[in-house]
């Protein structure tokens, strides 16, 4: 744990007011976009950091000073953020309904037209994030958490190994077939 | 290095995760194959699609709405949110009002019916009653003419 941690955490403690916007200001970012990467929508993702600040405000008497401050984070908000997807699997199956028939064709796993589904061209980036995100969506959640830390948090084997409390070799197993199945995934909609 | 190993080991050639003798295998074959160059075309594109998502600002007014929503939670009698019953309760009153005049409505129209039939059939019986008392529908009249016309 960083000096600077160890004290914005004895501040807060001590009920020093200025404290909790400092470390709001330090960590938002992170915190935002752990919770966006697993939500994928920006209102909800801002809602559940903001609660994630909450937690920490309400029980900073319990941090463990033995974990990072950023480790403590980065798990408030995965279980808030799963929590949320987990209470709200409609609102989530609502949405992609939503750009399923709202957006392009081409998002239509189904569609017929082969040569417009497989040109690059006609696919922008949004559905392909969409892709993305389903596939993502479709994995186990342990392999889902360590997948979305690597690759969007950017976090290394040793980070997400201390934020799920998992072995080194549990991570790398999990991440593997994390990617075997988006592989499997992604070829099946593109070759079909 | 056919097609179909070239599929087993494409995101690890995406991203850089296999060895080097392999991951230039790969090449060569993308290189002479179209239907596997579309292919990695497509699946890198959408692999590495969530990079400029996760760029995505936070919302500068995240900690003003932060320290609001702190403060509401902190003093139980400022409730900005108030519960979900609570915001229901004028569509729950609107519904049961109406679901009560309907109800009434129905009610009211079934049972005038069924009161009116049913007072009609008592009224019938009744007169039936009094009638046949005092020698008074067909029958018995019938039975009175045959009487005094037999004597
Ligand atoms: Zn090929």
């Amino acid at each position: 744990m960083r000096t600077t941690d160890a004290e914005l955490i004895q501040r807060l403690i001590n009920s020093d007011g200025s404290a909790f916007r400092e470390l709001v200001e330090l960590y938002q970012s992170l915190v935002f976009r752990t919770c966006y990467n697993l939500i994928r929508h920006s209102e909800d993702a801002e809602d559940i950091a903001q609660d994630v600040f909450i937690e920490v405000f309400e029980s900073v008497h319990q941090f463990r000073n033995e974990s990072k401050l950023s480790t403590w984070l980065y798990r408030i908000a995965i279980n808030k953020s799963l929590n949320h997807i987990r209470k709200n699997k409609w609102k989530t199956m609502v949405r992609s309904l939503e750009q399923f028939f709202g957006g392009d064709k081409t998002n239509n796993l189904d569609v017929e037209d082969k040569n417009s589904h497989n040109s690059p061209e006609t696919i922008d980036y949004r559905e392909r994030s969409q892709v993305l995100q389903n596939a993502v969506n479709s994995l186990p959640e342990n392999q889902r958490i360590a997948f979305t830390l690597n690759k969007f948090d950017e976090l290394s084997y040793q980070e997400i190994a201390e934020v799920m409390e998992l072995s080194l070799s549990s991570v790398e197993s999990l991440i593997h077939r994390a990617k075997l199945n988006l592989q499997k995934k992604l070829i099946n909609y593109y070759k079909n | 290095m056919n097609c179909n190993q070239v599929q087993k080991n494409i995101i690890g050639y995406i991203d850089h995760s296999i060895p080097e003798v392999l991951s230039a295998d790969i090449e060569k074959h993308i290189g002479s194959c179209q239907s596997c160059a579309l292919l990695y075309k497509n699946i890198s594109a959408t692999y590495n699609s969530y990079g400029k998502v996760s760029e995505i600002e936070v919302n500068p007014f995240f900690y003003t709405r932060l320290e609001q929503k702190l403060k509401n939670k902190m003093s139980p009698e400022t409730v900005v949110e108030p519960k979900l019953s609570w915001r229901l309760q004028p569509v729950i009153s609107g519904v049961l009002i109406v679901c009560g005049i309907s109800l009434g409505i129905f009610l009211g129209k079934n049972l005038s019916v069924k009161t009116i039939a049913q007072n009609k059939v008592n009224r019938t019986e009744l007169v039936n009653t009094y009638a046949s008392e005092f020698y008074l529908t067909g029958t018995s009249e019938e039975s009175l003419n045959t009487f005094y016309t037999n004597e």
